[in-house]
């Protein structure tokens, strides 16, 4: 039984070199410092002399493994030390609010930015000093790049399954499915720039689905996205989490992750606030009210605004 | 509102010195430059300022090209004045009238349009002699002002939604570019053609000073020489001129105002049928192939490459025409460096682009299991298949249109080489530099700050330098194979050139794999942050 942990580490012990160690050795050491989701007095405010750090326990194999993660941009830290269990076969949420740090964590994760400190490890490959091995078990779906987009729908799975090195026919029949799982037919011999912003999305998800990888990383994948084709999409990630595949995506919309999650991590300031199972991460709360009290930073609605109002 | 139009303006045009020494360098030395035309402009004028004939031809002449020039430039340089722009502003409850004003007055913020006013001032330097004149001059400035704006507003406005269509959008700037690269052939025929041209036919002037272009200087031009009906009439059609030209401006701005997001640009290209994967089809299925036949597919269809395969060619065909000319006088010609050297260079270094151009399109090559080798081979056999035929061609070209075959293989041998010690030097240095190219999908005119900062620039240069350097030894040969008149020599030196190109080919996409392998992450970061 998976429960969320939460042990409190001085805040400049980051990165522990020899962390790995400990970890190996054992994950149970952690238990002594179990405690419950924690408290709001905690989070917010209280974390810069009381940093909580939780995680994920352990259990069964790690379709995804961060540990000590840091990156350091110029003078910014942007993530601050992060230590992520996720299992194989979850459906794992991770949110945050904007500037939170999702995007770096993902890309560090995903050997898109190299990290300052810390290893990420794929299905127990390092991304970082294996990155070839690694990389063919992960399928991306970056936020906010740029794609190919002189190429058509189909030019650009295509071209996605033959940089995986995939042979013509395998490519050929996965792109097809592709497209047609995504709702892409018609447009399949458009240019990608002609694409909606949700066609768009669609069609990146698929070329990073063709060399059908055992994790998925998505960065806001629902983003733009019509409620028709977003269901669709859902629909595909739930059958590929049920034949045993494992998602990762980043969102902002809490209703969302707690419908779709059964993982759920929330982060804040380039550290983990909560991480466990989505019902043990909202305690009884919904996903948003948790996240809110977690966080911090509501103020009173409309207050100050007194003069709009409609006549 | 339109106060706080031309503020906007101002703040905006100042804050591009903030921080941005290179802007300061640009507007001193543009001011310089223009200072000293200036002077030399006043001069001429004062100079002519005795001779009614001269004083007509300068007025109208001077007027007519500073008009020409307010016409053309918003055709090439697309949105050169953004800050104003419709698109940005429609949000906001400001009328046409309001916003037309602000653009109005907004041209004259900024270089090019206080050096205009300076120029057209100084025309009536010209008009000393002619105190009558002087008033018509008044005149004439205002109506100038606002019939030169009005017009090149107007033009900028309908080019915008003739730029909303990629397809009429990369014709312009395909037209643009040829324009700009047969500009010095045609000056050379302009300088002696329209000497001939003027002491034929004065009356071109004359009726020049009837059209929109230059109708307000007319006025004190046909006043100098005492043509009172001439003036009047030049009066009359400048007021509608004027009138004609700002309610067309007014009308096509609240066109544009109403409909701006349908001028986004969200006409589809034509569609191709499923299956047809184009040329990712006809190269092989691998790694390799696929980044091969997407180089050709970018170097072919983005606007930021493609001018480099209209643009060569036309330096061959520009070139071939000159050569030509100057073979038919007995000299020989003085561009074979440029030809045989540099474009080539040019046409290989085109590899140190493709990954700016990619942009954060990168990422999908990082994200694949890839290794460095087949990124880098699938690249120069993608610059290859395009600039091998090309630069073969144009140096069969120059050989035929200068008929020393005997050189042909020398020549041939340099150009070959250094297309491939460009390809060699680009596949490393794009994993060392960035080089700084507009994001995808916006004009290959807009100029991108340099996210690296001066050193770098000049390292830049440096490379450059190095690249050019690696000709000496074909350009040995030649110079012995001239000095000797023994063809013996050229040969010897084609086949070194050759070698001396595979070699530094096949070094420069090994050094240039390893790096990738190592530092295709950073790169990744580098060609993202220069967006």
């Amino acid at each position: 039984m998976t429960q969320p942990h939460h042990f409190q580490e001085p805040h400049d012990n980051l990165p522990l070199t020899g962390r790995d160690e400990a970890r190996s050795r054992s994950y149970t050491n952690h238990d002594k410092q179990a405690s419950p989701v924690p408290v709001e007095q905690e989070s917010a405010a209280a974390h810069e002399q009381a940093p909580v750090q939780p995680e994920t326990v352990p259990v069964g194999e790690a379709a995804l493994e961060i540990s000590g993660l840091v990156k350091v941009f110029d003078d910014k830290v942007a993530v601050n030390g992060i230590n992520l269990f996720v299992p194989r076969g979850s459906f794992f949420g991770l949110v945050g609010r904007n500037g939170a740090g999702k995007t770096t964590t993902l890309s560090m994760a995903t050997g898109m930015l190299p990290p300052t400190e810390g290893t990420v490890r794929i299905a127990g490959v390092d991304v970082w000093s294996q990155p070839l091995d690694a990389k063919r078990k992960v399928g991306v779906l970056p936020d906010g790049v740029f794609l190919f987009d002189r190429l058509t729908g189909e030019q650009l799975i295509t071209y996605a399954g033959r940089l995986h090195g995939l042979d013509e026919k395998t490519v050929a029949s996965r792109t097809a499915d592709l497209l047609r799982a995504m709702d892409l037919q018609d447009a399949a011999g458009r240019i990608v720039a002609d694409y909606s912003a949700g066609m768009t999305k669609k069609v990146a998800l698929a070329a990073a689905m063709i060399h059908a990888p055992s994790l998925l990383v998505l960065d806001e994948p629902f983003e733009a996205v019509d409620p028709v084709s977003a269901s669709n999409i859902q629909d595909i990630l739930k059958a590929f989490v049920a034949r045993g595949g494992t998602v990762i995506l980043s969102s902002h919309v809490m209703d969302l992750v707690q419908r779709l999650c059964d993982h759920v991590a929330i982060m804040n300031d380039g550290r983990l606030l909560a991480a466990g199972t989505t019902g043990e991460v909202r305690g009884g709360l919904s996903l948003e009210e948790r996240f809110i009290s977690l966080v911090g930073g509501r103020h009173e609605g409309g207050e100050g605004l007194s003069w709009l109002q409609s006549l | 509102m339109v106060a706080v139009l031309v503020k906007l303006k101002w703040a905006y045009f100042k804050a591009g010195f903030r921080k941005n020494p290179w802007a300061w360098v640009g507007i001193i030395f543009g001011a310089l430059y223009a200072l000293g035309g200036l002077v030399g402009f006043s001069f001429v004028a004062v100079m002519l300022s005795g001779n009614p004939d001269a004083v007509f031809t300068f007025l109208v002449g001077a007027g007519a090209v500073i008009s020409l020039l307010w016409w053309v430039v918003p055709l090439v340089v697309s949105g050169a004045d953004a800050t104003l722009d419709p698109g940005r502003l429609v949000a906001y409850p400001i009328r046409t009238k309001d916003l037309q004003l602000g653009q109005f007055i907004g041209a004259f913020i900024g270089l090019p349009g206080i050096i205009t006013l300076l120029f057209m001032l100084a025309m009536v330097l010209s008009l000393l002699h002619a105190p009558l004149a002087i008033l018509g001059f008044l005149s004439a400035f205002v109506l100038a002002c606002v019939t030169t704006i009005a017009v090149s507003r107007f033009i900028t406005v309908v080019s915008l939604r003739l730029r909303s269509n990629r397809r009429s959008s990369q014709l312009m700037n395909t037209l643009a570019f040829l324009l700009l690269i047969a500009a010095g052939p045609l000056l050379g025929f302009a300088s002696t053609g329209l000497v001939a041209l003027w002491e034929r036919a004065p009356w071109i002037v004359d009726a020049v000073s009837f059209t929109p272009l230059a109708s307000f200087w007319g006025i004190p031009a046909h006043l100098v020489k005492g043509q009172w009906g001439g003036a009047s009439l030049c009066l009359m059609l400048s007021v509608i001129y004027a009138t004609v030209a700002w309610w067309l401006w007014h009308r096509h701005l609240a066109k544009t105002m109403r409909n701006v997001s349908a001028y986004a640009g969200n006409v589809a290209t034509k569609s191709v049928k499923t299956g047809d994967l184009g040329l990712l089809g006809k190269f092989p299925a691998t790694p390799r192939g696929a980044i091969a036949a997407r180089t050709v597919l970018t170097i072919l269809k983005d606007p930021r490459a493609s001018f480099m395969v209209v643009m060569i060619p036309a330096f061959y065909i520009t070139f071939a025409m000159m050569n030509s000319a100057i073979y038919v006088n007995g000299e020989s010609g003085g561009t074979n460096f440029f030809l045989v050297v540099f474009l080539p260079a040019m046409a290989g270094y085109l590899f140190a682009y493709l990954v700016s151009y990619d942009n954060s399109a990168f990422s999908m090559h990082v994200l694949a299991p890839l290794r460095g080798i087949d990124d880098r081979i699938g690249r120069a056999t993608g610059v290859l298949v395009v600039m091998f035929p090309i630069i073969v061609l144009g140096t069969l070209l120059m050989a035929f249109v200068s008929g020393e075959y005997a050189s042909l293989p020398i020549m041939m041998g340099l150009s070959v080489m250094m297309l491939l010690n460009g390809i060699g030097l680009g596949a490393y240095m794009d994993m060392v530099i960035t080089l700084p190219t507009p994001p995808p999908g916006t004009s290959p005119w807009k100029t991108q700050r340099n996210p690296d900062g001066f050193s770098k620039g000049i390292a830049r240069a440096g490379y450059m330098l190095v690249l050019l350097a690696t000709s000496i030894p074909g350009l040995v040969f030649w110079g012995v194979q001239e000095f000797t008149s023994n063809s013996l020599w050229g040969w010897v030196g084609a086949v070194a050139c050759l070698v001396i190109g595979c070699a530094s080919i096949m070094l420069g996409l090994r050094a240039g794999a390893h790096r990738y392998d190592a530092k295709a992450t950073e790169t990744l970061q580098r060609v993202t942050r220069a967006a």
